[in-house]
Parts: C-alpha cells; sequence; structure tokens
C-alpha cells in the first residue's frame, strides 16, 4: 500500500490535500509548474518537482510527465484534486497502467459518467429521477428530432453529450428555432469537445442547483452525506454554496440520497463523487455527476464533520468506510464564500502581489487558502485564491459570522470578489434562501453593481 | 532503406543523443552504433551579456540526470568543453527512454550542478553555460 502521494493539483486544493495526507501520517510529493514554485503545499510537501511550463497544458495537465514525476520520487498515488486532470479517464487509466493508485473512481466509472448520455442512461436504470429529454443522443433523421422535442414539450434545451460548465447549449422555445439550435450545437461540441453528439432535454425556467456528496469504499458500502444548495452562480459558476439547503424537506433529500448511495454500487462507483441536480416545483431531475473531490466540499465536511478528503484517501488504500449511514448527523449551517482574485463589480481577474494577507478567524469560521503575505498570485490558472466558510446553529447565525470573516478578511495589493460576497450576505433574496439558479444574474441585471464600476464594459 | 534515410536516421540519433539503434523491417535489418561527436570550434566567442536569471543548460523535463551515456557508458559532454546551440550536452534517463539535453546557446560549458543519478525536474540548473 502506497506512503507517498504526489499532488497533481495547485492552489487551495493542493494545500487541502496536503493536510489530508499529513493527518493520515502519509509522505507528499509537490508537482508544481514554472510559475508556481512559491505555493505553500510546495514548501510544506516532503518532497516537490516541477514537471513544466506555467502553460497548464505543458504541466498540470501534462499526463507522461505527471506519471514520470511520481514514478522517480516514490510516489505510490496521484491525487488530481479538482479541475486539470481530475475527471480525465485517460489519465486515470495510464495511472493505474503505471501501477500507481489513482485517488479517485476507476477509469471506467470515469469514463461512464463523464459521457452525459451514457450517465443518464445508467441514472434511469439505477432509479434516480432525470429530466425528461430524449432517450441517448439526438438521431440524424430530423422528422425524428421534431417528434422528440415535440414529446419532451417546449422549451427544450440542446446540450452536448461530452460537454460540461455551460458550453455547447442551447434553448429553444418553439418548433421553428430547433434544427438550426441542433446542427449549431453539433458543429459546437465536434469543436470544443471532439464528439458531436448532442441531446435534447426538457428546459427548466426557474431551478435551484442541488447536489448529494457520496463517499464509496472498495467493499461494497456507499453513503450519502446529505446535500449542498449551489444555487448563487454567475455565468454557470458557483460562487456562494450551503448546507443544507434551506425550504427542502428531509425526507425528500433522504429519498434522493438514498438513490444516489444506492447508484454508486450500480455503477461500480468508488471514492468521493457529487451528484448533481435541478430542482424545481418539489422535483430533482439529475443532470451530472462529478467524478472527484469539488471546490465546496468543506460545507459538507462543517455540517457532518466527515473529512471528505481524508476519506477520499482512506478509500484508494483499499480500506473501507469507518461509519454507517446511521452515524452521519447533519448539524447546523455552513456557508461558503469563493474569493476569487477579481475586481468585485467588473469580474475582471486581478493577479497580482498580495502585500498583506490577513485571514479572518473565530468561533465557526474556516478559511482554506493558498495565500501569504508577499505571494504573487499568477495570471496563468483560475482566480480562486481563497473559500470562506461559516458554520453556525442556524442559517442566519452563518450568515452573520460570514459578514463579519468578509469584512476582516484583508488582501492588500490585489482585488477580490469580497465585497460581493458582502453585498449578497446582505441581500435580501439571499436572506430568504431557496432562490434559483438564475437569482445572482437578475440581481445584476436589476443594477446591484451600477454606480460599482461593474458596469463600464 | 535508401543511404539518404540512413543519412537522416543517424543525423537524428546524433542530434538526440542516442549511441545505438537497430532497424528491421522484412528482409532489411539495420544496426547503427554512433560514435561520441567532438563538437567544433566555433568561429568566434560569443559576446557576454548581462545576466540576471540562470542562463545556462537546465532540464527539459523530469527524469533522472546521466553524466555518462547510459549505453556508451562514455561522458556526453565534459567541463571546459565548447558546445553549440542545441548540441546535446546531457541525457534525461525516463525509464526505458533517454531525452537529450540540449545546449540553449552556444558557450563554454562549466562543471555539472547536479550528480550523476539524480532526479530532477523541469527547469532544474544543470549547467553553467559560460
Amino acid at each position: 500500500m502506497f506512503d507517498t502521494v504526489l499532488i497533481a493539483n495547485r492552489g487551495e486544493i493542493a494545500l487541502r490535500i496536503l493536510r489530508a495526507c499529513r493527518d493520515l501520517g502519509l509522505k507528499t510529493v509537490a508537482a508544481y509548474s514554472d510559475a508556481d514554485a512559491s505555493l505553500r503545499h510546495v514548501a510544506l510537501a516532503d518532497r516537490a518537482i516541477c514537471i513544466g511550463p506555467a502553460a497548464a497544458t505543458e504541466s498540470y495537465l501534462n499526463i507522461a510527465e505527471i506519471i514520470t514525476a511520481a514514478q522517480l520520487t516514490g510516489a505510490g498515488a496521484i491525487h488530481p484534486g479538482y479541475g486539470f486532470l481530475s475527471e480525465n479517464a485517460a489519465f486515470a487509466e495510464a495511472v493505474e497502467n503505471a501501477g500507481l493508485a489513482f485517488i479517485g473512481p476507476s477509469a471506467a466509472a470515469i469514463r461512464t459518467m463523464g459521457d452525459k448520455v451514457s450517465a443518464k442512461r445508467m441514472m434511469i436504470a439505477a432509479g434516480v429521477p432525470c429530466v425528461a429529454g430524449s432517450e441517448g443522443a439526438l438521431p440524424q433523421d430530423e422528422q425524428a428530432v421534431r417528434a422528440i422535442a415535440e414529446a419532451i414539450g417546449y422549451p427544450v434545451i440542446v446540450k452536448a453529450a461530452g460537454g460540461g460548465g455551460g458550453r455547447g447549449m442551447r434553448i429553444v422555445r418553439e418548433e421553428r428555432a430547433l434544427m438550426e439550435a441542433v446542427s449549431m450545437a453539433t458543429k459546437e461540441a465536434d469543436r470544443a469537445f471532439g464528439n458531436p453528439q448532442v441531446y435534447l432535454e426538457k428546459f427548466l425556467e426557474h431551478p435551484r442547483h442541488i447536489e448529494i456528496q457520496i463517499l464509496a469504499d472498495k467493499h461494497g458500502k456507499a453513503v450519502w452525506l446529505g446535500e449542498r444548495d449551489c444555487s448563487m452562480q454567475r455565468r454557470h459558476q458557483k460562487i456562494i454554496e450551503e448546507a443544507p439547503a434551506p425550504g427542502i424537506a428531509r425526507e425528500a433529500i433522504a429519498e434522493i440520497g438514498e438513490l444516489c448511495a444506492r447508484a454508486c454500487l450500480t455503477i461500480g462507483y468508488t471514492g468521493a463523487g457529487t451528484f448533481e441536480f435541478l430542482y424545481e416545483d418539489g422535483r430533482f431531475s439529475f443532470i451530472e455527476m462529478n467524478t472527484r473531490v469539488q471546490v465546496e466540499h468543506p460545507v459538507t465536511e462543517l455540517v457532518t464533520g466527515i473529512d471528505i478528503v481524508r476519506e477520499q484517501i482512506r478509500i484508494a488504500r483499499g480500506e473501507a468506510l469507518s461509519f454507517s449511514q446511521q452515524d452521519i448527523r447533519i448539524q447546523g449551517h455552513a456557508i461558503e464564500c469563493r474569493i476569487n482574485a477579481e475586481d468585485p463589480y467588473s469580474f475582471r481577474p486581478h493577479p497580482g502581489r498580495v502585500e498583506r494577507w490577513t485571514p479572518p478567524g473565530g468561533p465557526g469560521i474556516r478559511v482554506e487558502s493558498h495565500l501569504y503575505s508577499g505571494y504573487i498570485v499568477p495570471p496563468h490558472y483560475d482566480s480562486l485564491v481563497a473559500k470562506l466558510l461559516a458554520h453556525g446553529a442556524t442559517r442566519a447565525e452563518a450568515i452573520r459570522r460570514m459578514s463579519g470573516a468578509l469584512g476582516e478578511m484583508e488582501a492588500v495589493g490585489i482585488a477580490t470578489n469580497a465585497p460581493l460576497h458582502g453585498l449578497l450576505m446582505e441581500e435580501p433574496g439571499f436572506a430568504a434562501g431557496g432562490f434559483d439558479i438564475h437569482h445572482l444574474e437578475r440581481l445584476i441585471e436589476g443594477g446591484l453593481l451600477q454606480g460599482r464600476g461593474g458596469d463600464d464594459d | 532503406m535508401t543511404i539518404e534515410e540512413i543519412e537522416r536516421l543517424a543525423a537524428w540519433c546524433a542530434s538526440a543523443g542516442i549511441g545505438e539503434i537497430e532497424v528491421s523491417e522484412a528482409g532489411f535489418s539495420l544496426r547503427l552504433h554512433m560514435r561520441a561527436v567532438v563538437a567544433e570550434t566555433p568561429m568566434a566567442a560569443v559576446a557576454p551579456k548581462a545576466e540576471t536569471v540562470f542562463k545556462g543548460v537546465r532540464a527539459p523535463g523530469v527524469g533522472v540526470f546521466c553524466l555518462d551515456h547510459p549505453t556508451t557508458g562514455r561522458p556526453i559532454a565534459g567541463p571546459g568543453q565548447v558546445v553549440r546551440k542545441g548540441e546535446t550536452v546531457g541525457v534525461l534517463q525516463v525509464g526505458p527512454c533517454l531525452r537529450a539535453v540540449l545546449a540553449p546557446v552556444d558557450g563554454v560549458l562549466g562543471a555539472a550542478l547536479i550528480e550523476d543519478g539524480a532526479v530532477v525536474g523541469y527547469g532544474t540548473p544543470l549547467y553553467e553555460l559560460a
């Protein structure tokens, strides 16, 4: 069994993985790019090795170089974090073939769940509710496509089988726009994902984004760790997440949670994972599965007391889950704000030198960040620089604690979106809870940022 | 295989620092054994420039740094040797594969900065180049 883990990621998640390894008594190797030598986890790891230039395609996405680095440094396992190669089945396969442990599900499970059409088929077979839509990819025949859309009922959405993150999607509200949308989406999907297959789904107008966290070991045991509400989004990017989801009956969550845990056994899924759902009119509809640890996993850790990254590594070591479904209790309420190095109102990235970093603290506050005073945020990667989390006995208490933490936090030298989060903590819709995924965009259109320098482009 | 193709193959092997290669096709087999090439002396010394960052030879990737060529056992380059831009001055061993370490500019090689057999990463300084 492995005693050394190579961390094939950067930033806050690399540090998070390092800490989990340390708690388990495992050694760590930081595999970093030329632009990331000054990262905190590179300094803290037992060993560090530069795997390529700043461009992610030549470093964090370079499968051969990462595997070589693991082999030459004596690492027996690779943790991919999130983003980069974390959901790349070819990478998981290459790691397995090199005789190393991939900290995540099998390559086969990633492949099945990565293709949206096959994932949906698996979910239907496992009894998980899905959005009404075409059975698999759309046929060539125009009449058949029209008939499918008619049966689903307008509005419909055309999606790429190999897609994600909102790309390659088109909303169609009436029949005469259908065929053009399908052909555009097909071309876009082919270009962007190398897979021209598209499918149709009913378009939900006002859904919430609710997701179920699962953990499954290699001994046939799978549990669900409650839900997260990630409806505060801008351009399909989550910015605030919370648990539990306000206003949804615990019985309804338990029912969908049980289905997800059972689906893991059907798929042969092991490790940590997330089933994402749209929730509208009291109904859950599966949209996709994330076969990795998620940015927002600490929200669930705060309300359950379970260290998800540690469990992920334990599962990869072949250990059985040390708790059962009955042991999992949801305690209080947790909120996460994603702190990005960007202008809070124009959303333009703002990398640079952090002259002074003062993280917040106090009861119920947790900070996941790789920042330190003097650190230079490079321009090459995602702008996430910190995650602030607040836990309280009630949602109102968690919000108050978060407001305080946002006010305390100081990142002098770079701009962050903390002021926007501060506004949202005070916003009546957020305070009420239960808003849909278009809430933030509606607020922005309604003038939330006006006079703050956000509408100058 | 034509003579031109063999010449081209030999040139590739020389530039990649490959010592020996065997090629076989139906009814044909070829074995090339490369001799260490002595570098030509450059026509004029390169004018020294103001340097703030390391301008010597860096590792092109992850691998085990070899001072001696693993197949010939002979040193690939030595201190004081005059090298040209693009010339092989060392190799990185990665499992069964060898990767050439190339001189980024013309110059005179200094002593190796890394021990033979050490694991290096992308950009690790390997030789000073004056």
